[in-house]
């Protein structure tokens, strides 16, 4: 390459936007070309000087004016919002978060107290013994601490061909009550599988109504829809009239509501 | 210059307790597990060979690139500019503090910085008490093998690199980067984005990630045994692993479920990933 | 972001905390004056949360960017009818400031681009944007931007060493 290709790529170079070939012949080029180095010194001089720059803090006038216009924009949207759903008070969201906080809190503190046994030497025992040992391995290993080790037991659940109704309410409980989402996403595909049994439709339409997560949302939906089970209809509607529902679960809401028969 | 000239009346003046690029706080993990974090700011965690977790303002990540950071990245340099101004407030304010302490609500600052920490049982947990506008970019640094659960709040993020330990992590708008991680891994973000480069895949307990609108970007060797599970009922999945699908009986789900199954390498630990509007992106690590 | 177009106030909050001072350093390059860049600020915020049903999805901090932009344009226009944005040459005062060497060079350079190329290497630079979130701002295309921000990088190179009236 010439010098005034090699310039050309100086940028490119200091950018870290060529291949390693390229990089090297670079590096291997100025090592003995004395204008190129002085280009790449000067560019980096150029470049360099930006970061020097100084960063300006506004003052707390930006910040007072914008709470302000916050304020009245939440006026004026807050009166459109009454018009639609009476139901809607600013209250509801701290409580749903309050809530949260102490299912979270309680969720851990009843972890921590119940685990007790090794999780790795009860993997080994769930893949030797009987279906009622499996279970209440199983059962065992929901409450552990770790939440991949609470998926892992959440996954275990399906090889058991014929749970019984204790694994079906464990595994309930953490749809409803775990405080990691992805535990609650997991519980949520198992307990899918059985369509037929009441206390997991029942499970599914309470959930609809707490879980405030779009990913469980749209899963719990999507099985609802899938049994055609009408109460759902109820809590669905209620989603859509919710301002703090995001739109795209909206959107799957309504999808469900057309394929009710 | 300016920065530099600042920098130096600082260290100067505060008996170096600022200097960014100092460990400011150590701890002993003498008998714990498990490290737990609660901050609603920009975390990047790294490993480190002692037997301890070490504290340092800004990011500091060796070989983590840049371009990773996609929404992260204007952030991560308005944080690193941000120290210059609160660093210039402070020293005009410092006197007026003299002789006091600052109470937080959340908790006692223990730490003399802002940060409440606890030892309980086997778990060691920290929680970042100064309020969202006082709040910096912070780098721990804690041995590969310690078991980590990051609470990114509101508005933090994560970047974790080398812990080839459980990792527990959530976000809500902020983005999660894990680099050369093994798991298991649970991983939740509301908006952002979660891309994780596996070292390799460890088959002790299952690989959950999801988010509701962020895309998430999974790169794994292509010797991993894995059963994968991509889902995205909004987005597009896309791969250039030949996943094996293991059955189609035929069933078609009602709802729109749009959910691709499939083995690596015969199967083993379940890799579970999926976003409601985002995309899923399953790659062959180079 | 999802969450404010779909109604959630409280979310801007979140958003001007993280955004302002971005935006603001922007303005102030752009312009370097306090009081002006503090309303234009505010304004670039008020529009946001006017218009918020209009944000698509994408990345907020391109959003909030081409608003920025808009306002700022807008700014001008009132301030010097006539102008356009993309030839106008700003003047400023910047000696009260105490200014190492290099910096106030750097800044009279910046000063002596057209103003388009001013706000395209600022954002480039100072910002940090990368070149596809340029590009998206502006409607352009990546390898466009990254040709345009070499070119000026490189006249900015022969201005800052060549001409020894600095």
């Amino acid at each position: 390459m010439k010098c005034s290709e090699i310039e050309n790529k100086l940028i490119a170079y200091i950018e870290d936007d060529l291949t390693i070939e390229e990089a090297q012949y670079i590096e291997k080029h100025i090592d003995h070309c004395e204008d190129c180095k002085q280009e790449l010194v000067f560019l980096k001089q150029i470049l360099g000087g930006f970061e020097a720059i100084e960063r300006k803090q506004p003052s707390d006038k930006v910040r007072e004016g914008f709470l302000a216009s916050l304020e009245e924009e939440k006026l004026v949207s807050s009166k459109v919002v009454t018009i639609q759903n009476e139901n809607t008070f600013p209250w509801k969201t701290a409580f749903q978060i309050a809530a949260s906080v102490l299912l979270l809190i309680g969720g851990y503190a009843l972890g921590s107290f119940r685990e007790s046994v090794k999780s790795t030497s009860q993997i080994a025992v769930l893949q030797e013994e009987t279906s009622e040992l499996k279970q209440n391995v199983m059962l065992a290993m929901l409450d552990n601490k770790s939440a991949s080790k609470r998926i892992q037991a959440v996954n275990f659940s399906e090889e058991i061909v014929m749970p019984e109704t204790k694994v079906l309410s464990a595994l309930i409980d953490r749809l409803h009550y775990d405080g990691n989402i992805n535990v609650r996403i997991a519980a949520a595909e198992a307990l899918s599988k059985y369509s037929e049994n009441m206390h997991v439709k029942d499970a599914f339409i309470k959930s609809l109504t707490i879980e405030k997560n779009p990913n469980i949302q749209i899963a719990v939906i999507q099985f609802l829809v899938k049994v055609q089970d009408k109460r759902a209809l109820v809590p669905m509607q209620e989603l859509l009239d919710q301002t703090e529902t995001p739109n795209y679960v909206k959107e799957q809401v309504n999808k469900g509501i057309q394929k009710f028969i | 210059m300016r920065q530099i000239v600042i920098c130096i009346a600082i260290l100067l003046g505060l008996n170096c307790s600022t200097n960014a690029q100092e460990a400011f706080f150590k701890e002993s993990l003498q008998g714990i597990k498990k490290v737990e974090i609660e901050a609603s700011t920009y975390m990047t965690v790294v490993a480190g060979t002692a037997n301890e977790v070490s504290f340092q303002w800004g990011s500091h990540c060796e070989g983590c690139k840049k371009s990773l950071f996609e929404d992260e990245d204007e952030n991560d340099f308005l944080h690193e500019k941000e120290d210059n101004f609160f660093h210039e407030k402070d020293t005009s304010r410092k006197d007026k503090a003299k002789g006091l302490k600052a109470i937080y609500a959340g908790g006692e600052d223990n730490t003399g910085m802002g940060m409440y920490l606890e030892r309980d049982g086997e778990v060691l947990r920290i929680k970042d008490l100064k309020p969202i506008t006082q709040r910096k970019p912070f780098t721990i640094t804690v041995p590969s093998t310690i078991d980590l659960h990051l609470d990114c709040g509101n508005l933090g993020s994560a970047l974790v690199k080398g812990i080839t330990s459980e990792l527990e992590i959530n976000s809500n708008v902020g983005s999660i980067q894990l680099l050369d991680v093994t798991g298991p891994i649970t991983a939740n973000s509301a908006t952002g984005n979660i891309d994780v480069i596996f070292s390799s895949v460890s088959q002790n307990a299952p690989i959950s990630i999801s988010t509701a609108t962020g895309d998430v970007d999974v790169s794994l060797p292509t010797n991993v045994k894995a059963n994968v599970i991509l889902k995205s009922t909004m987005g597009t999945v896309y791969s250039n692993f030949d996943l094996e699908k293991p059955r189609e009986d035929g069933l078609r789900v009602v709802g729109n479920t749009r959910k691709i199954e499939g083995t690596l390498n015969n199967g083993g630990v379940k890799v579970h990933l999926s976003s409601s509007v985002g995309n899923i992106y399953l790659r062959k690590k180079e | 972001m999802q969450e404010v177009s779909g109604g959630n106030l409280d979310a801007m909050a979140i958003l001007f905390e993280r955004y302002h001072k971005w935006i603001y350093n922007f303005l102030y390059q752009m312009e370097p004056d306090e009081a002006v860049c503090e309303d234009l600020t505010q304004n670039v915020f008020y529009k946001a949360m006017r218009y918020r049903t209009s944000y698509k999805g994408g990345k907020f901090s391109s959003w909030i960017f081409k608003i920025t932009r808009n306002v700022f344009s807008d700014h001008i226009k009132k301030k010097k009818p006539n102008v356009t944005l993309e030839n106008l040459v700003l003047v400023e005062d910047e000696s009260k400031e105490d200014l190492s060497n290099e910096v106030r060079r750097l800044r009279i350079v910046l000063n002596m681009l057209p103003v388009g190329d001013k706000e395209l290497i600022i954002m480039s630079r100072f910002q940090g944007m990368k070149y596809h979130q340029i590009a998206d701002v502006i409607g352009s295309n990546e390898i466009a931007v990254k040709t345009r921000v070499h070119r000026i990088i490189k006249k900015m190179k022969t201005i800052y060493f060549e001409k020894n009236t600095l």
